[in-house]
């Protein structure tokens, strides 16, 4: 098992190799600098500090430079606008707010949408099934940044349940803990309950009845393992999800997390800190789909290990 | 006496946007403690359908028994209609008084479970067995159905069986509580030749031994021929023949028995013996023709076929001592019996 | 191992599926070789009759309609047009005059609302059209040729998969979407087919649309090509593509003119469904400033600035928000509805 893991973890880095190039060259073959600004910024200042940040060098060499600084050191180069700050600074700060933000949503994504898919599953074309899944859609169809504004409308600024902003105690974390959950436990109930579907159907739930057990050991015994399956393999993706809806949560509730710092160093053109956030994306993403991969093998006897 | 089974009139319909499914449409047979009785029939025939309703797992909506009964004698005591019982009651006699086992051993094991877990829930359900005990058995189970090493197969996965022994645990999983009736569907037709034979020689072992009556669904008249004692033919949800194994196999009255006999090849055929294919195709369960469905594709087709389904012909008597009195007319346990109106023309004849 | 072993006394029986669970599931009449000749044409009457039975799709196919033809007539034929200000009244809440109130400048919510509507449903479709002609042309070819093609084409959307392309989208539509671009260059060219001055600023904002069109439609085709994939592998092997094949019909014409039109109906289901997910991507861009600009608007836009002052003028968020959420809410139930009624085999229920 433990050879697995470090196999599949592995094969992360000619991906992460790939994703860093990508963006690393992308923002630099964009047209304007981060110094570009309305304001004229006398020639020499400019040249000082396209020499400070060696945006002169061929990219090549800056390419270079900063995959060796990252490789042996960990240093993603100092940001262009946070002055005297470097990108790994920057992220060290930032990501465990998000971190933090995300891992909840999850968690309260899958106690949310797990129990109303199978419920849907096992309560087939009645009503429960019915409102079930009419809410999942609802959950898929509102975005985020519809969602939210709704909540802080009515819990904080009719209702002065929860505060509206910020990030400072577990009553700042409900709203935007739901709003990033929502949507996603609203793919995981419609995933659970077709996963939970196809299993009923299938021949050894059959052999169950047969043998005379209860339909609720039949599901949680028999069924769930089985059925549970789609879910997993979407936390990987839904992971993904939550961390894109993170730029728009961030924004909403003003939370210093990296999702609202990636969107500001787009906007600023801070190339090191867009190329790094980015790049902590890129991993993130393939890390939560291996761990999906090595979950999936702990649930299904099936799957060989050595493959 | 009464019988360890008996289906009565049994009418398992399902209901379907494309409309009405008549699967099983009025199905009668009866089967005794130690007995094999064989039930053959095309894919779509409802022979599956009506040992199913037995078990009362025929999914609803859109299935549904619409009529009729299925009494079951647990124990020599008084016969419970298992059309009537609770799902209470029907949890408490799957898996301990009538068993299963399904045509796919591939896929009818839970892939996620080990053996042990789905051999030992069982015990604990119905004997109140736990831990070692229950593990004992089980093994005990797997070592009498010829699982070789049992005791380290027992906590394996199924994936990592052959289908062979696949089947021989699933066999070992519906005798484990020593089941009075065992409901057979299919139980070799996904398995390879050599092993279909094994399969077969322990399923009669165990009539033999422990006395269970043995309800044998198939479409292979060779399985029937080897293992069963009494055999019902089915034919678009009816039976049309009904009797004795030997006297189905040397005397089919049906035209359909007929043409399902002559379209077995036999090792011993001379080669002027030409297979004989059923023309045509069965019709569909939701536009049933009227009268005998199997009207439009017989040879003999009589004005008569086309208005109603045959009655009840008795061909020969069986045992007259096991007659069954309380039915009109009294049908002997071991009587041939056939629903066609050929008979009917021959009596006319006869007399 | 044979799922039904050849059969001695059944030689004519065909083989339905009699397990029980599935629903119907003995119709011996309907499988079978005289089957495959009636597939064609039933197969779409069937499916539009089992798709006319979902209520639920049929009313969002109806209020889909209704949308879109309110924003393609309404921005037309109002007194208020979308860009007209009124900088003295300010914002104001909804009332006869003004449906959905006005913003900040004055400007009619419900035609902002509606013109936005066509932003954000031309981004759709033509998002959707780029990903869709780029995922079946992708999926088929793969499919078709098989091998080491095959392997090589796949492997290229398994790496893609596992790339946080929104992200990309994002880095892209930022920096790329301005003046100093080769994008912008095809642009004024195109555009100088119907436009006396294509290098008018005021066409800038339109620019960065159809930016995000390109973007949006480049990086949604995977799972597009993979369902072609399938289905192309799945016909490729049966009767009329042999015979095709045998009288001398060309590879292309093989694969767009027998192999795609055959694989349409998840096509067609998924494509209904990509549709909502790019307007939410556009959505999701305009709302983070990356989007659709000043003067023009869309959804994602309107309720980016209604946000701004959600305390004060909360209208200005719910309304273009819900117009958004139903019409996603809709092409989502209609999507599930046609793939019910397209695909009985992968139906939800």
């Amino acid at each position: 098992m433990l050879a697995f893991i470090v196999r599949r973890l592995l094969t992360i880095i000619p991906t992460l190799f790939l994703v860093a190039t990508f963006v690393f060259v992308l923002v630099r073959l964009a047209p304007g600098g981060p110094f570009d600004t309305e304001r004229e910024v006398p020639a020499e200042v400019k040249a000082a500090l396209d020499a400070k940040f060696r945006l002169s060098d061929p990219i090549s060499v800056q390419y270079k430079d900063w995959l060796v600084g990252a490789v042996t050191t960990g240093s993603l180069g100092p940001s262009m606008k946070y002055h005297n700050r470097t990108v790994e600074e920057l992220i060290g700060m930032t990501l465990p707010v998000s971190m933090e933000l995300g891992l909840w949503a999850m968690l309260v994504a899958v106690a949310i949408g797990a129990p109303l898919g199978v419920l849907g599953a096992v309560r087939q074309n009645t009503w429960k099934d019915s409102v079930a899944m009419a809410a999942a859609m609802l959950g898929i169809s509102v975005p985020r940044f519809v969602l939210a504004p709704l909540l802080v409308l009515v819990f904080a600024l009719k209702l002065y349940w929860l505060p509206v902003a910020r990030w400072e105690s577990w009553r700042h974390l409900v709203l935007p803990v739901i709003c990033a959950a929502l949507p996603m436990a609203a793919y995981i109930a419609r995933l659970a309950r077709a996963g939970m579907l196809e299993v009923i159907r299938s021949d050894f739930v059959r052999t169950a009845r047969a043998k005379g057990l209860s339909e609720r050991v039949i599901i949680t015994r028999h069924a769930l393992k089985g059925g549970m399956l789609p879910v997993v393999s979407f936390l990987g993706p839904g992971f993904a999800g939550l961390l894109v809806g993170s730029l728009v949560v961030e924004k909403i509730f003003d939370i210093p997390g990296m999702g609202r710092y990636l969107v500001e160093s787009v906007l600023n053109k801070d190339y090191n800190l867009t190329a790094g956030i980015a790049l902590v994306y890129g991993g993130l993403l393939m890390v939560s789909n291996a761990a999906v991969d090595v979950a999936y093998k702990f649930l299904d006897p099936r799957v060989e290990l050595d493959r | 006496m009464t019988h360890l089974l008996e289906v009565k009139g049994l009418k398992t319909h399902f209901f379907t946007e494309e409309g009405v499914v008549r699967a099983v449409d009025g199905v009668s047979y009866h089967v005794s403690r130690g007995e094999v009785l064989g039930i053959v029939g095309e894919s779509g025939s409802g022979k599956s359908v009506s040992s199913l309703s037995t078990m009362r797992l025929i999914p609803e909506p859109p299935g549904r028994i619409v009529a009729g009964e299925i009494l079951f004698s647990s124990k020599g005591g008084p016969p419970k209609d298992l059309v009537r019982a609770s799902e209470r009651e029907m949890q408490s006699i799957r898996g301990d008084r009538i068993a299963m086992i399904f045509q796919d051993p591939m896929t009818s094991l839970n892939p996620y479970l080990r053996i042990s877990r789905q051999l030992t829930e069982v015990l604990e359900l119905h004997k109140n067995m736990k831990g070692s005990e229950a593990r004992a058995r089980g093994i005990e189970m797997l070592t009498s159905v010829g699982i070789p090493d049992p005791s380290r197969r027992f906590d394996d996965y199924p994936h990592q069986l052959s289908g062979g022994m696949r089947q021989r645990v699933m066999i070992a999983m519906a005798l484990l509580c020593d089941p009075e009736l065992l409901i057979a569907d299919e139980p070799t037709t996904a398995l390879d030749v050599t092993i279909q034979a094994q399969i077969l020689e322990l399923i009669a072992e165990r009539r033999d031994l422990s006395k269970v009556g043995v309800v044998l669904i198939t479409h292979d008249l060779g399985v029937v021929a080897r293992l069963a004692d009494r055999v019902a033919v089915m034919y678009a949800g009816r039976i049309v023949e009904q009797g004795p194994a030997q006297r189905i196999f040397e005397d089919p009255r049906h035209p359909y028995t007929v043409g399902l006999a002559r379209s077995i090849p036999r090792l011993d055929d001379d080669r002027s013996r030409r297979l004989v294919p059923i023309q045509g195709m069965p019709p569909s369960l939701s536009k049933l023709p009227s009268g005998c469905p199997f009207r439009p594709r017989c040879k003999n087709a009589l004005p008569a076929c086309a208005e109603s389904f045959p009655a009840e012909r008795v061909v020969a008597r069986g045992d007259e001592t096991r007659a069954d009195a309380s039915r009109d007319p009294a049908i002997g346990v071991g009587d041939h019996v056939v629903f066609c109106h050929e008979e009917d023309k021959d009596k006319v004849q006869a007399s | 191992m044979s799922e039904e072993a050849p059969t001695p006394g059944i030689a004519e029986a065909p083989v339905p599926d009699t397990r029980p669970g599935h629903p119907a599931p003995e119709q011996p009449s309907v499988h079978g070789e005289h089957h495959e000749a009636e597939k064609g044409s039933s197969l779409w009457v069937d499916a539009w009759k089992r798709l006319r039975k979902n209520r639920v799709a049929v009313g969002s196919g109806v209020i889909l309609v209704f949308l879109v033809a309110l924003c393609l007539i309404h921005p037309e034929v109002t007194a208020y047009p979308y860009d007209k200000t009124a900088l003295e009244t300010g914002a104001t809440p909804p009332s006869w005059a003004h449906w959905f109130g006005t913003d900040d400048y004055g400007r009619d919510l419900f035609s902002r609302v509606t013109f936005g509507g066509r932003v954000s449903l031309a981004v759709g479709v033509l998002a959707t059209f780029i990903s869709f002609s780029i995922g079946v042309s992708y999926g088929a070819i793969a499919g078709y040729f098989g091998g080491r093609l095959d392997a090589l084409m796949m492997r290229v959307v398994d790496v893609l998969y596992t790339l946080p392309l929104l992200v990309f989208v994002i880095l892209l539509t930022a920096f790329f979407a301005n003046k100093d671009t080769i994008f912008y260059d095809w642009f004024v060219a195109l555009l100088g087919l119907f436009a006396d001055n294509p290098k008018d600023p005021e066409y800038l904002p339109l620019f960065k649309i159809f930016f995000v069109f390109g973007a949006l439609g480049t990086m949604s085709w995977l799972t597009m090509s993979r369902i072609v994939r399938g289905q192309v592998i799945a016909l490729r092997g049966q009767l009329f593509v042999e015979a095709a094949r045998s009288v001398g019909v060309s590879d292309l014409r093989l694969i767009f003119r027998h192999l795609i039109p055959n694989a349409l109906g998840p096509i067609i289901v998924y494509t209904t469904l990509t549709i909502p997910e790019v307007m939410l991507t556009e959505a999701f861009l305009s709302f983070l400033g990356l989007g659709t600009e000043e003067p023009l608007s869309s959804w994602g836009q309107l309720v980016s600035n209604g946000v701004e002052s959600l305390d004060l003028n909360p209208w200005l968020t719910v309304f273009p928000g819900l117009m958004l959420a139903v019409t996603l809410f809709c092409f989502n139930f209609l999507g599930d509805g046609l793939r019910d009624a397209l695909d009985p085999r992968i139906r939800k229920d």
